[in-house]
C-alpha cells in the first residue's frame, strides 16, 4: 500500500490516472500532455505500474497503458487531488523539471 | 499462479483456472438450494400441520421466506451460470482464456472475491430461513433478531464492498472495436455503486440503524403470589376459548391445578397455570398470565392472555 502512497503524491502522477479514467491511452498521448523529458515520463510510468495503478500493454513500438485503480485506490486519488498532496521531495522535483525547461 | 500454464507468448492460460472457479460455485449453489429447499419443506409442513390454510394460509408461508428463498437462490445460481456463460462465449474455442500478467491477477482476485460474495449471500439466505424455523417452532424468544439482522448485514455488505473494490479491474478487451474505455468506466462505475451499497449495509443496518428490542417484562415468576382455590372454584373455568387468529385454547381441571394447552400444536401438552387472584392465573415456566372474565351471574365469558407484548381477549366458546 506504501508504493500507492508514493504514486499518488506527485502531482504528474495524478494527472496520468486523471487522463486515464477516460479510457486507455498510449505512453506518446500521456506524455503529450507534460512537459517533461521522456525518461521523466518512463520514471513515472514504473512507479505507477509498480504500484499496481495502471496497466500497460506493448503493441509493437506502441505502450498502452490504462487505469487499474481500485475504488479505494480511486478515492484516494481524489482525495489526494482535491488536498493537492504535494510529498515529492523538493530536490527531485527539481530534478524532475530540468530536462522540460531544457526542451522548450 | 500456480495453477496456470505460462505459455510461450508470454501470456497466462485462464482457462484451467475458471473451470475450477465455476465448478466451485456449482457446489456452493446445489448445496445451498438443497439446504433452503429442506429448510422451506420443514418450515411449510409445520405451518400446514398446524392450520394454515387458506389465503392467510399462504400469507404466512409467503412471508415465512419459504417460497421466496429458494426462488431467490435459484435465481442467483441462474444468473452466476449465464454470466459464465458469456465469459466461456468470450473465450477461444479451445476453452483457453489467455490473459497478460496483470490481467491474469485482476481476473483471479475478482473470481476469488465474487466466490466470497457468494459464499455470504448464500450462509445469509441459509442463516434467515434457519432462525425462522426456529420461530415457526416457537423457539423465537431464545433468539435475539437484532443481533442476527446485524450479523448478515455486515457479512453481505463486507462481502460487497470487498467485491465492489475489485470490481474496476475486471480485465476488458482493449480491442478499438469493443469499446474498452466505455467498458472500463461502467465497470468503474459498477464498482463504485457496490461499494456504496455495501457500505450502506455495514454501517447503516450493521453498525449504527437502532433497533428496537421488543419490551420484554422480566420473567419473575416469584413476584406472583399463588393463592390457594378450592378445586370446586377452578370447574367454572373449564371449557375452550378463542383469542383469534386460530389461538385457541383449551383449560382443563386435572388433580389441584388448572390445565392451559394451545389447541392445533403438534406434541403440545399445555401447562399448568396456578391462581394468584380468583380469576387469575400465572404460569410459572413462562412469564404469561390469563385471567378470566365473569358476568354478573358468576358465569365465565372470556379470557385475556397477556405474555411479554402479547394482551389479547378472548370469547368463551360454547362448545
Amino acid at each position: 500500500m506504501s508504493s500507492v502512497f508514493k504514486a499518488l503524491s506527485d502531482p504528474t502522477r495524478r494527472r496520468v490516472l486523471q487522463l486515464l479514467r477516460k479510457g486507455p491511452m498510449s505512453a506518446g498521448e500521456l506524455s503529450d500532455q507534460f512537459d517533461v523529458s521522456k525518461p521523466t515520463m518512463s520514471a513515472h510510468f514504473a512507479v505507477l505500474k509498480e504500484a499496481g495503478l495502471v496497466g500497460s500493454e506493448k503493441n509493437g513500438k506502441t505502450v498502452t497503458y490504462w487505469l487499474n485503480a481500485t475504488v479505494l485506490e480511486e478515492a484516494l486519488l481524489a482525495f489526494a487531488s482535491a488536498l493537492d498532496l504535494n510529498m515529492t521531495p523538493r530536490g527531485a522535483e527539481q530534478t524532475a523539471r530540468k530536462p522540460a525547461e531544457g526542451k522548450s | 499462479m500456480s495453477d496456470t500454464t505460462l505459455t510461450d507468448t508470454g501470456l497466462t492460460d485462464l482457462g484451467p483456472f475458471f473451470e475450477r472457479y465455476d465448478r466451485r460455485n456449482q457446489r456452493l449453489m446445489a448445496v445451498a438450494l438443497c439446504a433452503s429447499l429442506i429448510l422451506s419443506a420443514v418450515i411449510a409442513t409445520h405451518l400446514l400441520a398446524t392450520g394454515a390454510t387458506g389465503l392467510s394460509g399462504v400469507r404466512v408461508i409467503w412471508s415465512t421466506g419459504v417460497a421466496f428463498t429458494p426462488l431467490f437462490i435459484a435465481g442467483w445460481w441462474a444468473f452466476g451460470g449465464l454470466m459464465a456463460l458469456r465469459r466461456r462465449r468470450a473465450a477461444p474455442l479451445d476453452g483457453s482464456q489467455p490473459a497478460g500478467t496483470v490481467d491474469a491477477g485482476n481476473g483471479m482476485r475478482i473470481a476469488h472475491a465474487g466466490f466470497a460474495f457468494n459464499l455470504a449471500l448464500m450462509a445469509a439466505m441459509i442463516a434467515g430461513q434457519v432462525v425462522m424455523a426456529l420461530v415457526v417452532f416457537g423457539f423465537g424468544h431464545h433468539i435475539r433478531g437484532d443481533l442476527v439482522s446485524r450479523a448478515i448485514m455486515l457479512t453481505v455488505g463486507a462481502a460487497t464492498i470487498y467485491l465492489g473494490n475489485l470490481w474496476p479491474r475486471m480485465p476488458v478487451s482493449r480491442a478499438p472495436e469493443k469499446k474498452p474505455a466505455a467498458v472500463m468506466k461502467a465497470n468503474r462505475y459498477a464498482g463504485w455503486f457496490m461499494v456504496a451499497v455495501g457500505l450502506l449495509l455495514v454501517f447503516l443496518w450493521g453498525l449504527f440503524v437502532p433497533f428496537t428490542p421488543p419490551a420484554q417484562p422480566p420473567f419473575e415468576p416469584s413476584k406472583h403470589r399463588e393463592i390457594s382455590l378450592p378445586a370446586a372454584a377452578l370447574d367454572r373455568f373449564v371449557g375452550r376459548y378463542d383469542f383469534g387468529n386460530g389461538f385457541t385454547v383449551s383449560v382443563t381441571h386435572r388433580g389441584a391445578t388448572l390445565w392451559v394447552t394451545r389447541e392445533g400444536i403438534a406434541g403440545e401438552t399445555g401447562a399448568p397455570v396456578y391462581p394468584e387472584r380468583p380469576t387469575a392465573f400465572f404460569w410459572k415456566m413462562v412469564e404469561a398470565q390469563i385471567s378470566f372474565t365473569v358476568d354478573a351471574n358468576g358465569t365465565v365469558t372470556g379470557a385475556a392472555f397477556r405474555e411479554g407484548d402479547m394482551h389479547v381477549q378472548g370469547k368463551r366458546l360454547t362448545r
